[in-house]
């Protein structure tokens, strides 16, 4: 008798069970979508640590919006953040890592041009998409470019053609001295900015070239030194906490009211959002903005710049309206794709015209440079805006997007 | 040369070794008599800028002079943060080997680090100029800012400050014996342990200082605690472990080096001071006013 008890409970326990478990074995895939996992890499530590935690800041932003409506294919995105710390071997150590081990599909990242170009050969190699949003070596998209990498920010070719294009409009100064950091950056910004002002000003020469080593803190030595020198321009590539140190050394001297400034990197609003009405600065000088978030560009670029700011306290600078984009961008390229095929997820990606916070903009399809704008204009206060920023912009913006053509990075590459 | 050249690389040399001066004070008198690898000056100077900001922008920003009494009281916040350092961590591995403090020290600044970040942020902040040294003074033909002119002069007088408090203060000459036999100092009875903790605090609360005052004209963020802290060393070096006239007389020659340099071979102004250093130390191993070991 017993025994048939028992057996009669265990037999019903393994029809409940048997009828109970396709629910469980359904809502359980159903709750745990596996999430398509992407690599951000960048600077998150040391004095450029605010790069990196405001991409990520943007990163997160824009894969939550995803997310929330749906991820894409019905799989949420996430995203493993890592720190490069300004270092090609750490970066690739990380990049390798997070391919290998996470799992990543694709990899997003770096301020600094040395860690994307190596990073971006990581990536050729093992045929994995790489997003960029902030470094601005032509390299990555002219002699290194290759099909699996795609730059969402503007590079120093557009960045300093475009200033000497504008400072040459703007004044055409014959006499200048160049201003800048003893590094490629700075480098870069001496052979484009030189390759195109003498062209626009017929007889401009190079007085001087001052260079910077990085780290410079005490900028007193070569601000007096340039006071002594008999120049109309002064075109300078020094940018960030560099710009802002510089800036406020500088102001006393009469710096700003002796020569005519441009700033190549100057006016980015990020950088100067420190700075108090009145505070000492570049007033007078024709700056770039990459991003003049405040100038309320359109309803996205608004409600990104809230989000941003609720989410960090702070204003975002280019690269993180970049990235933001370039997220999203991924996700409605995936969906055009309808798979994770990453040459299907190129193809959706090249020639189209995204409609993003920075206005109506397209990858260009020959070497995946977004072609992103920026703004030019002479540096002043406002009453509408507290920190010092660029007026009178003088429609320096889309005649100015000097992108090597398809012809000539081509023909870069090929060398 | 023109003499307007002259005196402006002259003044900005000097400007820029007493800001280094004030700074790297504090190291060689630490790493001069107590003979600790102190990594962690740098942080303290970066903790004098922050609270001169934090003061300035943010807690006090209302008030007109309120500069004035942050480089009175950070400083002294700086030394208290230097007291706990020592009281907790530091006495405790005077008698090992530098490997030790090395570590210890480098552990701190990752602490003081992070410790920033978390209060204040990863992002760039200003002080202005305090009020009444804002601006320039015109002379022999120059513009100078009033404020530089300012930092070379209270350069100066924390070096004449430091010279009479070794020269004419007792625990100035108990500091001195230490330097010179540590073990007869203890010997007559005097509490070497307390003088060291006095040491160390007067070096950060130098740090601090040094923090305070150059805030204006620097960008405070993360990173500066490493970036000053090879410079520091370096003056430490050229004057001489411990002399603190040579630490004053190496970091003016540090200034005008620089200065002079970029006019004369400016694509070398990223070696000046480490050629300088080389230098220095191949014709006087010990320092311009160090003691021959």
């Amino acid at each position: 008798m017993r025994t048939i008890i028992i057996r009669s409970f265990v037999f019903l326990v393994v029809c409940i069970f048997a009828c109970g478990a396709p629910f469980v074995i359904t809502a359980g895939s159903a709750a745990e979508k596996e999430p398509i996992k992407l690599g951000h890499v960048y600077v998150m530590s040391g004095g450029a640590a605010m790069y990196g935690k405001n991409s990520a800041a943007a990163t997160q932003i824009a894969i939550d919006e995803i997310n929330k409506a749906g991820g894409v294919l019905g799989r949420p995105l996430e995203v493993i953040f890592r720190d490069t710390k300004m270092s090609p071997d750490v970066g690739v150590r990380e990049a390798k890592n997070l391919v290998l081990n996470e799992k990543v599909f694709m990899l997003t990242g770096s301020l600094s041009s040395g860690v994307a170009l190596a990073i971006s050969a990581y990536a050729k190699e093992q045929k994995i998409l790489y997003f960029n949003s902030m470094a601005h070596t032509p390299k990555l998209t002219n002699e290194e470019g290759h099909r699996y990498f795609f730059r969402w920010s503007t590079n120093s070719t557009t960045q300093h053609k475009s200033g000497a294009l504008a400072a040459a409009k703007h004044w055409g100064h014959k006499k200048v001295v160049i201003v800048a950091p003893d590094y490629e950056y700075g480098k870069s910004f001496q052979r484009i900015f030189w390759k195109f002002y003498p062209q626009y000003v017929p007889g401009a020469k190079t007085v001087s070239e001052i260079w910077i080593p990085l780290g410079t803190k005490d900028f007193t030595p070569y601000i007096t030194k340039l006071m002594g020198l008999d120049t109309e321009l002064v075109a300078s590539a020094l940018y960030g906490g560099m710009q802002l140190a510089f800036g406020k050394q500088a102001k006393p001297f009469g710096l700003y009211d002796k020569f005519h400034f441009y700033g190549a990197s100057d006016a980015d609003t990020y950088a100067l959002y420190p700075m108090k009405p009145g505070d000492p600065g570049s007033k007078g000088s024709l700056s770039t903005d990459r991003y003049p978030s405040w100038m309320g560009i359109n309803a996205k670029s608004d409600a990104f710049v809230k989000k941003f700011r609720e989410k960090t306290g702070r204003i975002p600078e280019f690269g993180s309206a970049c990235q933001y984009i370039s997220m999203h961008a991924l996700a409605d390229a995936i969906e055009e794709a309808g798979s994770l095929d990453t040459e299907k997820i190129i193809v959706a990606l090249e020639g189209k015209v995204f409609d993003t916070l920075l206005g109506k903009i397209e990858m260009r399809a020959c070497d995946h440079q977004f072609q992103t704008p920026l703004w030019i204009g002479i540096m002043g206060h406002t009453p509408d805006y507290q920190n010092l920023h660029i007026t009178q912009r003088d429609k320096f913006d889309n005649p100015y997007v000097n992108y090597d053509t398809c012809e000539e990075v081509m023909a870069l590459r090929k060398k | 040369m023109p003499i307007e050249t002259l005196i402006r690389q002259t003044m900005s040399g000097l400007s820029m070794g007493m800001v280094i001066f004030m700074i790297a004070v504090g190291l060689c008198l630490i790493f001069g008599t107590v003979r600790v690898l102190n990594m962690a000056h740098g942080s303290m100077y970066m903790v004098g800028a922050f609270l001169c900001y934090w003061f300035n922008n943010v807690l006090f920003q209302h008030f007109t002079g309120s500069f004035w009494v942050v480089a009175i009281v950070a400083p002294l916040l700086v030394a208290l943060v230097g007291l706990a350092v020592e009281m907790l961590l530091f006495r405790h591995i005077y008698s090992r080997d530098m490997i030790y403090q090395l570590i210890l020290t480098f552990g701190v600044v990752l602490l003081i680090g992070d410790l920033c970040k978390i209060i204040w942020g990863v992002e760039y902040h200003l002080v202005s100029y305090p009020r009444f040294l804002d601006g320039a003074v015109n002379f022999l033909g120059i513009t100078f800012p009033t404020y530089n002119i300012f930092l070379i002069i209270t350069g100066v007088l924390v070096f004449v400050g430091l010279w009479v408090l070794m020269q004419h203060t007792r625990v100035g000459r108990i500091i001195r014996a230490i330097t010179y036999d540590r073990d007869m100092v203890n010997a007559l009875g005097v509490n070497v342990r307390r003088t060291y903790t006095v040491i160390f605090v007067l070096s950060c609360w130098l740090a601090g200082l040094g923090g305070v005052l150059t805030a204006p004209i620097n960008v405070i963020t993360l990173g500066i605690d490493a970036e000053i802290l090879i410079e520091c060393f370096i003056i430490v070096v050229i004057g001489g472990l411990g002399s603190m006239a040579g630490a004053f007389v190496g970091s003016i020659i540090f200034g005008l080096v620089n200065s002079f340099g970029i006019l004369i071979a400016p694509r070398l102004a990223i070696g000046f001071s480490f050629l300088l250093m080389a230098f220095i130390l191949i014709i006087r191993p010990w320092g311009l006013m160090g003691k021959p070991e």
